[in-house]
């Protein structure tokens, strides 16, 4: 059962939250002009990824607002939320910050 | 009292309270304290029931909730718990229980003549004989779980309560034994949130039965210090009868707490009978103790074979010598302790080592003492079958790879079998945590554990014995782990577990595990099975898996340790083999010729131990398992004898019949009533939205596939929204309140859906737009009123013109109706004159019976969701999730005049041009006739063409709505057809899987031609 | 009759008779006027207007309050406060009315919703207990430490959590939707059960 930080609410239980799927597709804003294959790739293909996963969250049982995520499927682990409009975190930074806390390399606090 | 095993002593029970029970129908007494199984071993009782497979008689092995054979039925009728082990029932007044497995008695029990034909039940016994033919597998079934067994299930409702509780703490310490002990202590002294929880009936662990010194006082005095030093800590909860049950992501944890089991039956008050804990731990200490692990021999299943710790946990805690004389086989020294308890306790007792020498301070106690220690040796032979008799033992050639020597007979009723340890390590398991594998003490540690899962091990479950050390490492961890939970509280690195130099070999003294067997030369098909005599070497006793088994599946080709334990069931029983395991590793590694590490292990999966439904489903039941919402109008729709349906989590009236109608009759009068005068319907339910912003319509206009930038104020407009794939997924009424706010309408089911599609696309997409929506849904009671009076009727209790140019169809007038505040919509959802009403939900059933009364004049109708959906049928309007199902377009459904083509862009637009979904061949929604005017289709009836049934038969579409017409004076129905459109007029069959062809015509879904009023076509000409 | 069963359904109780134990008690409170204030916490105009019309300073820190005695603004979103108003001579129709005159020209949105919502009372030594048998929400660390409020879930229900006025340590308001109420209270006199004597 997963501990999400909602960037307005704190950490909360996972039951408070439903996942939306990948974050950072935007709408196209020519619809129109778009072929059949463009459109497809809005709206049917997804990174899918092993790894960092970019996604969106939104905090159902609290605040209501939608938000982002970047999860390690491998893990589970949340590396970070952000709030919607704000830039998607370094994807690079985020490997080195999980791999520095799976080697143990990262400064454990209190011990 | 015939307690012909009790000793003197205290120990933990309380002699004074003599505790009446019955076991197999015959009544016994214990004392308060005892548990199930101590009272039965002091009774004499050692047989408690027959073996899963082979039926062979079975006895107490353990004194915990590792037990794997002495499970039974509890209690009976609604109350009745199947494979409930005796190790861990407290006794109670009256307590009842009944053996397993066995019938008619556990004495003479029939199904033992399998036992007779165990050469015939190998490994892998049923996939390789319940295998074909295939129609035979549920006589098969019938016949397999008969003969297995395993207990009952509760055929009654379950009469107790059960409750979940969410807790949060800063060190959950799982296990009170002395690691969790000191750790829990450790923990509070910080001031850190502790909860100690522990799956016994009291804390203290190894120390109940221990005659240790322990920080220079008795086990005995040290546990009552401690327990009354956390008593005065306010940041501590003790939870003792609490089992740790699973370890999830991010520290969260589940336990089970019998809260009022050891009471008895009707005795728990008002408190619940088992209560499921929900933990967010920031860290956790896990202190879950160590498993003796069985050394395996012949007939190593005996009832009166027992774990070396069981039978020393016995005479110390609970004053019981299961036997006068004690035969001890051991590899380790610590079975030393339990010779010398049996010694103190006026027992017999003879020890058999496998070892060369041994020369730990308990061995030499054992000698000083005079108890016979026989080195170099291991048991050969167990001679009884329902009790023991008498033990043979042999000695060990020197690669102790066979058995040398003649017989030496041991006199002894109880072999106390101690092969060493195995840390329990199935919590951390459970938390992903990496399993190291310490061939010194020839056991499985903690080594990694995950960022996420915070978790450090200490005492024996880390792989230290010693008592001392288990208290040292506990202090140290329950210390680390407040002070991480206070400096690091959301978990973001991994815990290092304690690295405590694990003292090798005194403990296991040498990785001994199997007692050879000396066979000859082979014997064909028999010897193949039974493999150079292991076949009465069990080491899985629950499941009778034995090592001949393991040999099996190996020759077979069974190397992976994950398929070996599913082909030979090692492992899967209720108990999850927590005493065979590591012993079938070892096996596995001696066959092939590698060690255990190689082999590998199983994963730990939750819960620990059986967790029965009630706990885990905890207040969610009866009424609690769904919340019923109801309308402001909900007491009159009771009073009128409404029969209500469920439409998502609401209860809607479906229809009101009247002295004795029949669902049909009731409809059919609710049904023209209102096209004739006057009807009304409950409309609270809708989803409403309320919509303001200066990007207000803009924003409509994106969501909804028409025009909506030039609606006037206090006009309504009707709207399709499509998702992206352009496919329609709710429809409602919308109004222009004023120039920058609106307020929608959704379908009852769709409301949360379309206020999380809404909030999406703002919050997400659009956040520079002016719009701000929210629900209002349980703001307003909604009264419909439909039929050629409605007007008559709304005029009655309004002074507001209602005339049609006042107040023109599709639009929205403020007004006071039976002098409440209301909002007043001309919409129409059955081509009739109609009227919505709106008003604060508070005054929502005032409205209606003021409605009520003022309709008596106008014969006004009542009706419900069923004559709802007849009536909007018959203009042959779509509901969305019934006439639709997300495969479906606007122009799927003859609707294309909803679709604004000049608008440059609206969700879901650019999907309707698709080559796909603009190609030809789609299911298309028309109205179906049938031949016979009186037979109503069923709803999903497929249509084919031609009169001739065929199977399979090429379907041509489906019904999804059809209902009998009072109005149109026949059946009529809606169906999704392929290219239906264009084929208006052409016939079809619906195919019935009971074999009826019932013939049907293509029509235009408007069932009626009754009049030409402007609702006829509510939508269009806006 | 109808005064009567109307008012059963929102703002007094589904099950009309409070329950004591003791250790905790649970009750309906009077209904009240409850309106939703949209507007973007980091417009000043906004704020300022709000604090105009309320007499409240706004809340812009994620699940706080600001109060008076008869009145309260709720943190609910970056984008929306709840406004809750306890005076039994005032309409909601008057009270939203004053806040759009206030919010003229700012980019906002007010609702009545003073039907939408119904509250109940929890209180005594033990509610917190009674809470986290439905709550997964950790009740000690969201509302401490200028946390006033907080929205999660009590079973299936979504509810709104404040403290009850001056009884920080036993008195807890919980405001939900009221088609979810009568789940609620059963919910709540279930897991009060272990408290009666």
């Amino acid at each position: 059962m997963l501990l999400i930080e909602c960037p307005w609410c704190g950490q909360r239980d996972q039951t408070e939250f439903s996942a939306h799927g990948e974050a950072h597709i935007a709408r196209p804003t020519e619809t129109a002009t778009l072929n059949d294959e463009q459109w497809g790739n809005y709206v049917f293909f997804r990174s899918n990824s092993k790894g960092l996963h970019y996604e969106r969250w939104t905090h159902d049982f609290g605040c209501r607002r939608w938000f982002n995520a970047v999860r390690d499927t491998v893990s589970d682990q949340f590396l970070v939320t952000y709030k919607p409009g704000e830039p998607a975190p370094d994807a690079k930074q985020l490997t080195q910050q999980l791999s520095d806390a799976t080697s143990g390399t990262a400064k454990v606090s209190g011990v | 009292m015939s307690h012909v095993n009790r000793i003197e002593g205290i120990g933990r029970i309380r002699r004074g309270r003599a505790v009446r029970f019955y076991y197999d129908g015959r009544q016994y007494f214990g004392y308060e304290g005892d548990t199930l199984a101590s009272a039965l071993l002091a009774n004499g009782v050692h047989l408690t029931g027959r073996s899963f497979k082979y039926h062979r008689p079975r006895g107490i092995f353990t004194a915990g909730s590792e037990e794997p054979n002495a499970i039974v039925q509890l209690e009976s009728g609604a109350y009745t718990e199947p494979n409930t082990r005796v190790t861990q029932v407290e006794l109670y007044e009256g307590l009842r229980a009944n053996s397993q497995n066995c019938w008619p008695s556990v004495k003479y029990d029939i199904g033992a003549v399998n036992s007779l034909l165990s050469r015939f039940l190998p490994a892998g016994f049923y996939y390789k004989t319940f295998m074909w033919p295939a129609s035979m597998w549920m006589t098969y079934e019938h016949f397999i779980r008969n003969a297995a067994g395993l207990g009952k299930s509760p055929e009654q409702k379950d009469p107790d309560r059960y409750e979940q509780l969410h807790a949060h703490c800063d060190v959950l310490v799982a296990g009170g034994g002395p690691a969790g002990l000191s750790a829990a202590l450790a923990a509070a002294k910080t001031g850190a949130s502790v909860i100690i929880m522990d799956e016994q009936s009291e804390m203290g662990g190894s120390l109940l039965a221990s005659d240790e010194t322990v920080d220079g006082v008795t086990a005995a005095q040290w546990l009552k210090t401690t327990l009354e030093t956390l008593g005065t800590y306010d940041n501590v909860t003790v939870v003792p009868r609490c089992t740790v049950t699973g370890y999830f992501d991010y520290n969260y944890l589940t336990a089970a707490e019998r809260v009022t089991d050891h009471l008895g039956i009707g005795n728990g008050g008002y408190s619940p009978r088992q209560r499921f804990w929900k933990i967010r731990a920031k860290r956790v200490v896990i202190a879950a103790g160590a498993i003796e692990r069985p050394l395996l021999f012949k007939d190593n299943d005996r009832p009166g074979v027992m774990l070396a710790n069981a039978v020393r946990t016995y005479i110390r805690r609970y004053c019981v010598l299961p036997a006068k004389s004690v035969c001890v086989f051991t590899n380790n020294d610590s079975a030393y302790d339990t010779a010398i308890a049996v010694h103190e306790a006026g027992g017999a007792v003879t020890v058999v080592d496998t070892r060369q020498s041994a020369s730990a301070v308990s061995v030499k106690r054992a000698r000083d003492v005079g108890i016979t220690v026989y080195h170099g040796y291991a048991v050969s032979n167990v001679i009884g079958s329902r009790a023991i008799r008498r033990v043979e033992i042999r000695r060990l050639s020197d690669d102790a790879q066979s058995l040398v020597g003649d017989p030496v007979t041991v006199n002894a009723q109880v072999i106390a079998n101690g092969g060493g340890w195995n840390p329990v390590v199935n919590l951390f398991s459970q938390s992903r945590g990496k399993l190291r594998f310490e061939s010194g003490i020839q056991a499985f540690v903690p080594d990694k554990a995950v960022a996420i899962n915070p978790s450090v091990s200490a005492g024996s479950c880390a792989g230290v014995y010693d008592t001392a050390q288990c208290l040292a490492t506990g202090a140290e961890a329950g210390e680390i782990a407040a002070r991480a939970a206070a400096s690091d509280p959301k978990p973001s690195v991994p815990m290092p577990q304690l690295t405590k130099a694990l003292a090798a070999d005194a403990v296991n003294g040498r990785d001994f595990y199997v007692v050879p067997a000396n066979t000859g030369a082979a014997e064909g098909l028999l010897q193949k099975w039974n493999d150079r005599g292991y076949s009465k070497h069990f080491h899985d006793l629950q499941n009778d898996v034995t090592v001949a088994d393991i040999h099996l599946a190996a020759t077979e080709g069974y190397r992976s340790v994950e398929h070996l334990k599913r082909y030979t069931t090692t492992g899967m029983g209720t108990d999850q083999g927590k005493t065979s395991n590591v012993n079938a590793l070892s096996i596995m590694a001696g066959i092939q010729q590698t060690d255990i590490p190689s082999v590998g292990t199983t994963t730990f999966r939750p819960p620990y131990t059986p967790v029965t439904f009630g706990a885990i489903t905890g207040q969610n039941r009866g009424e609690l398992f769904l919340q019923a919402r109801k309308t402001p109008m909900h007491a009159w729709h009771e009073l009128n004898n409404a029969v209500f349906e469920d439409v998502g989590d609401w209860k809607r009236p479906w229809y009101f019949p009247r002295h004795g109608e029949t669902m049909h009759q009731a409809v059919d009068r609710e049904a023209l009533a209102t096209r004739q005068s006057v009807g009304m319907v409950d409309a609270s339910t809708l989803g409403k939205i309320d919509i303001q912003g200066a990007d207000a319509a803009w924003f409509l206009n994106m969501v909804y596939t028409n025009a909506w930038l030039k609606l006037p104020v206090g006009h309504c407009r009707y709207g399709l929204m499509l998702n992206e794939h352009g496919m329609v997924f709710d429809d409602g009424v919308t109004t222009r309140l004023g120039e920058n706010h609106f307020h929608m309408t959704t379908t009852t089911g769709g409301a949360a859906r379309v206020m999380a599609w809404l909030e999406e696309w703002l919050q997400t997409e659009w956040p520079e737009r002016e719009v701000y929506c929210t629900s209002v849904t349980e703001q307003w009671a909604v009264a419909a009123i439909n039929g050629p009076n409605a007007r008559a009727l709304l005029e009655s209790l309004t002074d507001e013109d209602l005339s049609d140019e006042s107040f023109p169809h599709m639009s929205y007038k403020s007004m006071k109706v039976a002098g409440l505040d209301a909002r007043v919509f001309r919409i129409s959802f059955t081509g009739e004159l109609s009227f919505e009403i709106n008003v604060s939900a508070r005054h929502g059933l005032a409205l209606w019976e003021a409605l009520i009364d003022a309709g008596k004049a106008f014969d006004l109708t009542v009706y419900g969701t069923e004559t709802m959906h007849v009536l909007r049928a018959e203009k042959g309007f779509i509901i969305v999730g019934q006439d639709t199902d997300g495969t479906v377009t606007p122009f799927d459904l003859g609707m294309s005049w909803i679709v604004n083509k000049n608008k440059p862009d609206f969700l879901g637009k650019r999907s309707l041009s698709r080559t796909h979904t603009a190609a030809s061949g789609r299911r298309q929604l028309v109205g179906l006739l049938t031949d016979d005017p009186d037979t109503v289709l069923p709803e999903g009836a497929h249509l084919v063409e031609g009169h001739v049934r065929r199977v399979p038969a090429v379907t041509q579409g489906h019904v999804t709505s059809s209902y009998m017409s009072p109005n149109a004076k026949r059946s009529i129905a809606m169906g999704l057809v392929t290219n239906g459109l264009d084929r208006l007029g052409e016939s079809l069959t619906a195919q019935l899987m009971d074999g009826q062809m019932i013939g049907v015509t293509l029509v235009k879904p408007d069932f009626l031609s009754i009049d030409k009023s402007p609702e006829t076509k509510p939508e269009k000409g806006q | 009759m109808s005064a009567q069963i109307y008012s059963v359904f929102t703002t007094e109780a589904i099950h009309a008779e409070p329950l004591d134990y003791g250790a905790v008690s649970l009750s309906t409170m009077p209904h009240c006027i409850k309106v939703i204030i949209r507007g973007e916490h980091d417009n000043a105009a906004f704020i300022a207007a709000v604090q105009e019309a309320t007499g409240l300073s706004a809340p812009t820190r994620a699940n706080s309050v600001s109060s008076n005695d008869t009145s309260e603004l709720i943190w609910l979103g970056p984008s929306e406060l709840l406004y809750r108003l306890h005076n039994e001579t005032l309409l909601a129709g008057d009270t939203v009315q004053r806040l759009q005159n206030a919010l003229q020209g700012v980019h906002s949105a007010v609702v009545d919703v003073s039907d939408y919502y119904t509250t109940l009372k929890l209180a005594g030594p033990d509610a917190r207990r009674v809470l986290r048998k439905g709550t997964p929400l950790n009740v000690d660390v969201a509302l401490a430490d200028g946390s006033d409020c907080a929205q999660t879930r009590f079973g299936h229900a979504a509810i709104l959590l404040t403290q009850a006025d001056g009884q920080a340590e036993d008195g807890f308001i919980l405001q939900v939707r009221w088609t979810y109420a009568e789940y609620l209270w059963t919910f709540l006199a279930e897991a009060m059960q272990e408290y009666r004597t």
